[in-house]
């Protein structure tokens, strides 16, 4: 049975996931720029180990490879 | 023409005893003491590690060499005793003063600025040239394990068209392991939200950061986006979801302020790189295209008003009062693109250019940058000039009183129809006050009531023209006139008056 989505739902989601919503009194006003520094530097932060990890590899090949056309090895 | 020889007068000398400076009072590790035209910096203990780091960190030492970072040095015992003995004496005769404080671990003496200027009064350009100044400082000591706790432009100022770095007390260790620049959210609210409002929404830097010190507020920003631009570059990243996040961030509570801390020196370090390009981005993307059009820019060489040879004239008798008075300040009013504060530059002197287009200012910037002209172009309306602001209305001067008498002379060329038109003030009143910032002489240009350009301005303020020639003046204005000229073609007059 293929599923329906109800669109009054769909809009109420939309509606929600849109909307900004304000802030309580006696927040620091500058959190939510904090947050997202926090998120986008765990993001940056896991570009780099996934930078490491591949040169790594690409090392560890390149090493592998050398030796094998070494004609001392 | 009349031509007469008068003395100039000497500009007032007010010799003042040493005192906190009303502005510094944020910063624990020290605060700044005025002693006439010279500038000290009491440190504390707790500032110490924090000034000889200014002082010496070599990743500075390039800045330093192009004059970006404020010249300072230390002052040896002696003299640091002087002082000190000077404001202790000055404290315990002024009743007004803060009360006496533990004496200072150590005083620097930092060198002026010619004038000051605040980032409500410069045009978009030079607010972005200032962020980018910011950024160069945070990354260049990021290789020393050093940073800026700060990143407000309340922390530089200009020295002509030259970004200059003033907080000595902003440079910090740092810890190897935090990806974190804690100061980002204060830049994204200072530069980044004010220039984006300038080019996307209109607001000008002074609407923006005169009132708000601390700059604008992401929901600020998102809502003068309007709601479908938010959702889309740069306001998306830079504003709408931090605006969106901001109820998450108050359910982490303190959890949010803990510090984080990478598996290594060179992840945080990657990591800060990639927040500083990305800032960077975002400036130079929030100030693409910031001298725009107006109405204003491109008036000099579009002057059809001047007859080819009244054009002449004029330039030649400015050029003839400022190689005859030899100036070294001047204030040029209603400056535009600065074709004669680049002039007054070339005999010698230091411009404080002044218009209330954002735009001519921007382009005059960018023109004494290039040429490395002492000109510092600023967006200032004379009818309703700066205030002073912030603490007690003690942080930032007022444009008059930083004005009044630091100029030898003053220019309002073309300018005093359409302060009249907008401020309905007399002829007289005008002159007189605008010669309050001249401490030797005041060149007018008076235009008169027939002039079409002078109707124009009255039109659009629904007023009368008002006659603007000099016989209209007071006479002991006019006792003070020097020399004057008559730009016959045009029907306007030049005015020397000595001040």
């Amino acid at each position: 049975m293929a599923m329906t989505l109800n669109p009054l739902v769909l809009i109420s989601l939309l509606v929600s996931l849109f909307l900004a919503r304000p802030a309580f009194g006696y927040t620091d006003p500058g959190s939510g720029l904090l947050l997202w520094q926090i998120l986008a530097a765990a993001a940056i932060g896991a570009l780099f180990q996934f930078r490491r990890a591949w040169r790594k590899l690409l090392f560890w090949r390149r090493k592998d490879g050398n030796d094998s056309q070494n004609p001392l090895v | 023409m009349t031509a007469r020889t008068r003395s100039f007068k000497a500009p007032p000398q007010e010799p003042a005893p040493p005192a906190f400076h009303p502005a510094s009072f944020r910063d624990p590790g020290g605060r700044l003491v005025e002693w006439g035209d010279r500038l000290f910096r009491f440190v504390n203990p707790y500032g110490v590690e924090n000034a000889r780091l200014f002082l010496n960190a070599r990743s500075l030492d390039a800045f330093r060499d192009r004059e970006s970072l404020v010249r300072t040095r230390m002052l040896p015992e002696s003299e640091a005793d002087a002082v000190l003995r000077a404001f202790q004496a000055a404290a315990a005769t002024d009743h007004d003063s803060d009360p006496a404080t533990a004496p200072p671990a150590l005083i620097l003496e930092h060198e002026c600025v010619p004038f000051s200027s605040y980032p409500y009064e410069w045009p978009p350009a030079m607010l972005a040239a200032a962020g980018h100044l910011t950024l160069d400082l945070a990354e260049s000591l990021l290789s020393e394990g050093l940073g800026l706790k700060d990143a407000t432009p309340f922390n530089i100022m200009f020295n002509g068209p030259r970004p200059v770095f003033l907080d000595a007390l902003s440079v910090e260790r740092r810890d190897p392991l935090d990806p974190l620049w804690i100061p980002m959210s204060q830049f994204e609210r200072t530069f980044i939200y004010p220039l984006l409002a300038r080019k996307y929404c209109g607001l000008t830097l002074a609407q923006s950061l005169a009132w708000c010190r601390e700059g604008l507020e992401p929901e600020h920003i998102s809502a003068l986006a309007g709601p479908i631009r938010r959702w889309f570059p740069p306001f998306l990243t830079n504003s709408t979801l931090p605006t969106l996040l901001n109820r998450r961030a108050e359910r982490c509570g303190e959890a949010l302020y803990y510090p984080r801390r990478t598996s290594s020196a060179e992840q945080a370090r990657f990591v800060l790189e990639r927040t500083f390009r990305r800032l960077r981005c975002s400036l130079r993307h929030a100030t693409r295209g910031a001298n725009p059009h107006s109405i204003w820019t491109g008036y000099h060489g579009a002057a059809c008003h001047y007859s080819e040879r009244d054009r002449k004239a004029k330039r030649d008798f400015v050029n003839q009062v400022l190689a005859e008075t030899r100036p070294t300040r001047v204030l040029d009013l209603g400056a535009n693109e600065g074709e004669y504060s680049l002039m007054a530059t070339v005999q010698g002197a230091s411009v404080v250019a002044v218009d209330k287009d954002d735009a001519v200012a921007g382009r005059l910037w960018s023109r004494a940058a290039e040429q490395s002209a002492p000109v510092l172009p600023l967006v200032v309306d004379l009818t309703a000039p700066s205030p002073a602001l912030g603490w007690q209305n003690q942080e930032t001067k007022s444009f008059v009183s930083r004005g009044f008498g630091n100029f030898d002379g003053v220019m309002a060329l073309a300018l005093l129809h359409h302060l009249e038109a907008e401020s309905s003030a007399s002829i007289s009143h005008l002159v007189s006050s605008l010669s309050r910032f001249a401490g030797r002489w005041l060149l007018l240009e008076m235009i008169d009531r027939e002039d079409p350009v002078s109707q124009r301005a009255y039109r659009k303020r629904s007023a009368a023209p008002r006659p603007t020639a000099t016989s209209y003046l007071d006479p002991s204005i006019r006792s003070q006139i020097i020399r004057s000229l008559d730009l016959t073609d045009s029907g306007r007059q030049l005015v020397l008056l000595a001040s």
